[in-house]
């Protein structure tokens, strides 16, 4: 076949095919697309937890997300992410569920380690999604706001235990502690694997700490970036104090999901 | 067939991107089909296909044989 | 000088050989693992109540032996294989192939130690603590660097289409590697990514279904389009599929990972796009698994007698089943109900065990074959008994999670006729039992076939070494 018989994409893909450095090139270009496409919007794009930057006070509706509580009126933006400046309660331990997603405080940030590191994330996944029975099982859907303090999200892939998305509040402390301890104790059936040793290991108080320092300076952190005051941070030691891994996980497992006051009054299925 | 309904006038800026890259996604995909299966191309694409079998030798390492 | 014209390329296949072996026994252990943790499920009396082999810390530990030790190794041995052979000239570095095996080893021994300790970052398939995420930044450079300089310095005219999907591989598992791996750490074993909620669930996932798009399809299509055509004798059935297929996978698969998350806080069109995406990716997929079938047109033959062609055959089946099977559960109303539920898990394992690991295995036998220079494996017969264990085993593990994933769903979302939930969650969870005991059976057919694999190949080389030293036979011809 002559050369002029072929149209010029095929000459493209014969040139591809001999040369090493236009095949390199051409694969990282066509690699990059679908990631650039769907990753950077999120950093730009108002649906979604960025609205918090809205909290600088130029556009309250924060694009056109909104979220409506139980007497069918918005939800104001201060209220699904707190905001000391705005809110009457000033500071972490002024703060009450309702006044919007909040930072963790030292012991939900020493839970949320163990959280990570005892892989709870593989069988419990923490995002409800905008289903009937869902809604009738865990509550109300989740919303992007309610992760914007989580670094390495805990959403989860797998629900071999239930969502814990908004499992806070819903058992007593005593509950959790001896569920996790023994689950099949306080549930016959469950398959989850028995805790106990967490009520024998003491936190983790240098890392916790040094995790609250390093959160204030996360380049991405799309809230004010002194989520923790210095004086805060100096304190938090005699927070964690005495505390077991136990007490961190209960701790984290009770503020999950209360932040935002999206209705009241429903007793979920278990 | 309301799965495929399309609410134009509701259609935010993101929806309008999102159709937009699937379209673009649709057409070029349409394009390399052309190309790739045009009988005219096929001496070209399929002149490399024996490639594989070409090499039968057994593996010289280099070993005390 | 070591070769004039006439005499053959002399290839550097020692490392070649060293992967092999490692990725043979590196499957042995990851399904062992599996095995483990499915038992765990199924009783969970069997965790122990020690904290270093909880599911919970066992399973991050499966999950990368079985990607990244077995699949690391068996990718790495095909591919330092395949860039030598199709461009006719040895490596282009030795020494650094040499770094790559000992670095990759380290590695999985690092990961060995973490999991257990619970050294986790939290995010699936990426849990290695930042240290050794930067030795496998580290390494993976110096493989991919190692392949791309071999592939320029190649004799033939050409770049033969595995090396094109090896490629993509390489650079994109090094863009998901860096940006998702991206952290600021709190102490030598543990970091928080720099990604908060819902731009870390993209990244993650973006780096989770490429991980499998990429690592565990595109490396292993390289395979199957060297080993196959390799296997039985004949030419690739259409060099046009192929060219259709590598760029569209290579340009489509990225867009996968918002598929993962439907329904959550992610915007909602970045699900959408994803599923659209996923469902154009099944003719490329299926056009790949075609290629490689009708490869086999006037060989078919072949699978009466030779068991490595059958794991080569049986793996494409397995690759055009599951490439269907996930753009239907990409899409937002299947995916309402399989998403969470075991669905997704034998979903997996199909690719994983049925796809990766056939191709993978029906690879590693050509391979020891030439590299040992024998005519046959210590004994085919094995090769056939490890195929039916490895077939019988994947599919009565997918058939249970099937089953269980569709109940889960369904039990989930059942009303009754007063309009409140049927069931509650320890239900569904109790319902689940028999179902796991039958995933852990099927896992255990499968883990034993690796067993008989890891041991036929054994036999394989020390039967090779002792007729080259006897000196018995006059090796290769």
């Amino acid at each position: 076949m002559s050369d002029h018989d072929k149209i010029y994409s095929t000459k493209f893909q014969d040139a591809v095919e001999r040369k090493t450095v236009l095949m390199f090139v051409m694969i990282a270009l066509a690699v990059a697309v679908g990631g650039i496409v769907e990753i950077v919007p999120l950093f730009y794009l108002p649906n979604n937890a960025l609205c918090s930057s809205a909290l600088a006070g130029n556009d309250p509706t924060c694009g056109n997300t909104q979220h409506i509580g139980k007497d069918g009126s918005v939800i104001p933006m201060d209220k699904i992410i707190w905001n000391p400046a705005t809110s009457a309660h000033k500071t972490l331990e002024d703060w009450v569920p309702g006044d919007g997603v909040r930072p963790y405080k030292p012991l939900e940030l020493a839970g949320r380690a163990v959280y990570i590191r005892e892989g709870c994330y593989l069988c419990h996944s923490q995002n409800v999604r905008p289903f009937r029975d869902e809604k009738d099982r865990y509550g109300h859907y989740s919303i992007a706001e309610e992760s914007v303090y989580d670094h390495t999200f805990q959403w989860g892939s797998k629900r071999t235990g239930p969502d814990l998305a908004r499992v806070g509040g819903k058992y007593s402390d005593e509950w959790q502690r001896r569920h996790l301890a023994y689950p099949r104790a306080v549930v016959p059936e469950s398959v989850m694997p028995n805790f106990a040793w967490l009520a024998d290991m003491p936190v983790n108080v240098a890392e916790t700490v040094q995790t609250m320092k390093v959160l204030t300076i996360m380049p991405f952190n799309p809230t004010p970036k002194t989520i923790y005051t210095d004086a805060y941070i100096d304190g938090a030691a005699a927070q964690l104090e005495g505390k077991t891994d136990m007490d961190a996980v209960i701790a984290y497992l009770q503020g999950m999901g209360n932040h935002v006051k999206f209705e009241e009054g429903v007793n979920y299925r278990d | 067939m309301g799965y495929l309904g399309m609410d134009v006038a509701a259609m935010t800026t993101n929806d309008w991107l999102g159709v937009f890259f699937v379209l673009v996604a649709a057409f070029g995909m349409v394009a390399v089909y052309v190309m790739v299966f045009r009988p005219a191309n096929k001496a070209m694409f399929e002149s490399q296909r024996r490639m594989a079998l070409d090499d039968e030798d057994p593996i010289n390492m280099g070993e005390k044989r | 000088m070591e070769a004039t014209q006439a005499t053959p390329v002399k290839y550097d296949m020692e490392v070649v050989r060293w992967f092999t072996i490692a990725a043979a026994i590196y499957a042995v252990v990851g399904t062992l693992v599996g095995v483990i943790i499915a038992a765990e499920l199924a009783w969970p009396f069997l965790n122990l109540d020690i904290p270093y082999i909880t599911f919970g810390r066992l399973r991050p530990l499966h999950t990368n032996a079985v990607i990244f030790a077995f699949g690391g190794c068996a990718l790495m041995a095909t591919g330092f294989y395949i860039v030598q052979r199709t461009g006719a000239t040895k490596l282009w570095s030795k020494g650094l192939a040499w770094f790559t095996f000992w670095g990759w080893n380290l590695i999985i021994v690092g990961a060995v130690i973490s999991y257990p300790m619970g050294w986790s970052q939290g995010k699936e398939y990426a849990e290695l603590p930042w240290i050794i995420d930067i030795m496998v930044a580290v390494v993976w450079l110096s493989y991919g660097l190692n392949y791309i300089m071999t592939v320029a310095n190649r004799k033939t005219s050409h770049i033969y289409v595995s090396n094109w999907f090896t490629m993509s591989m390489i650079v994109m598992i090094t863009y998901l590697h860096v940006v998702n791996s991206l952290c600021i750490p709190v102490s030598l074993t543990a970091s928080y990514s720099i990604f908060t909620g819902v731009q870390d669930a993209m990244v993650q996932w973006w780096w989770g279904h490429n991980a499998v798009g990429f690592y565990l399809t595109a490396g292993f299509l390289a395979m199957m389009y060297y080993f196959v055509p390799k296997q039985s004798g004949r030419p690739v059935f259409s060099y046009r599929l192929s060219v259709l297929h590598f760029w569209a996978l290579t340009f489509g698969y990225v867009w996968l990972g918002a598929h993962h998350l439907q329904y959550t806080a992610l915007p909602d069109w970045t699900g959408s796009l994803g599923a659209a995406v996923s469902l154009a990716m099944i003719i490329p997929s299926w056009g790949g698994a075609m290629n490689g079938m009708m490869t086999m047109s006037g060989a078919w033959d072949k699978l009466r007698t030779d068991y490595i062609l059958r794991f080569l055959v049986v793996s494409l089946a397995f690759y055009a089943m599951s490439t269907f099977e996930g753009p239907v559960m990409s899409l937002k109303s299947v995916n309402a109900l399989s998403h969470y539920t075991d669905w997704t898990v034998g979903h997996v394992h199909s690719g994983a065990l049925g796809w990766t690991a056939m191709v993978a295995y029906g690879a590693m036998y050509h391979m020891v074959k030439k590299l040992w220079g024998v005519d046959k494996m210590y004994s085919d017969g094995l090769v056939n008994v490890h195929f039916w264990l490895a077939t019988i085993g994947t599919v009565i593990y997918i058939v249970a999670l099937w089953v269980s994933g569709i109940m889960q769903g369904l039990m989930w979302r059942d009303y009754d006729e007063y309009g409140t939930l049927t069931y509650t969650f320890v239900e569904s969870v109790s319902a689940m039992h028999p179902y796991y005991v039958m995933r852990l059976v099927g896992g255990l057919i499968f883990n034993i076939g690796t067993i008989i694999a890891l041991y036929n190949i054994v036999m394989t080389v020390r039967q090779a070494s002792a007729l080259r030293s006897s000196g018995a036979v006059p090796a290769k011809a």
